[in-house]
């Protein structure tokens, strides 16, 4: 089951690694992170869930990155909707 | 190169497409997106609908409708030659404002997908042609 605490742990070490993991990998390369550790990669997306799933984890509580993309942790949305924001 | 083209549905006539993903289990389902030219966002759906898709996580973001959870999405529209892992977004307060214009609604499509084709509407359609003309050389 996916949780936030695991989510910020994930976040945390792709922040903490993110140029190691640069330098180690070439772009479009994915990187799956589970309870705050990398645990797998690919450069094929689909193979990865069959390493995660291989794992005995389901793909949906893990965290993929795919290296050189840009990571928001911000933005605003404007909202089509008048009286939602 | 093929062409959705629908009319404006409800009371505000907002511009809809209709996109299907597959799910961790290979099952295809079809949702009915608001098209939001203004948004920066490749698809922000309902929560529901996210958790039923997401394939794997990526980065939470902070916004002025509170947190957004992130994960790739499997776009799978093999019709229109749109087979793509692209970045989808979850937020309950869009999920439930889009419902309230639209119970239909699952979520919305924005720029970063609408832009990878052409789109565009007149008085009565919206519509969005994928992939786009090969450009012609000069």
């Amino acid at each position: 089951m996916w949780t936030e605490q695991e989510q910020d742990a994930n976040e945390a070490a792709h922040d903490r690694m993110k140029d190691e993991l640069e330098r180690a990998y070439p772009l479009k390369h994915f990187v799956a992170f589970g309870h705050g550790q990398v645990i797998g990669d690919s450069a094929d997306f689909f193979e990865l869930i069959g390493v995660i799933r291989g794992q005995g984890r389901d793909p949906r509580e893990v965290m993929v990155v795919r290296i050189g993309d840009e990571e928001l942790t911000g933005a605003n949305v404007f909202s089509p909707f008048p009286d939602a924001s | 190169m093929s062409e959705q083209r629908t009319p404006y549905i409800g009371y505000h006539a907002r511009p809809y497409l209709r996109f299907a993903f597959s799910d961790l289990a290979g099952a295809t389902h079809d949702l009915l997106l608001l098209a939001d030219t203004g948004s920066s966002y490749s698809f922000i759906l309902h929560p529901t609908w996210f958790d039923r898709l997401v394939q794997t996580r990526l980065h939470r973001l902070e916004t002025n409708f509170g947190r957004m959870t992130c994960g790739w999405l499997h776009v799978y529209m093999p019709e229109m030659s749109m087979v793509e892992l692209m970045r989808g977004y979850a937020n309950r307060r869009i999920g439930e404002s889009l419902a309230e214009e639209n119970p239909d609604f699952a979520g919305l499509v924005g720029l970063p997908v609408l832009r990878l084709g052409e789109y565009g509407g007149n008085a009565t359609d919206f519509w969005f042609r994928y992939p786009p003309p090969t450009p012609i050389a000069p």
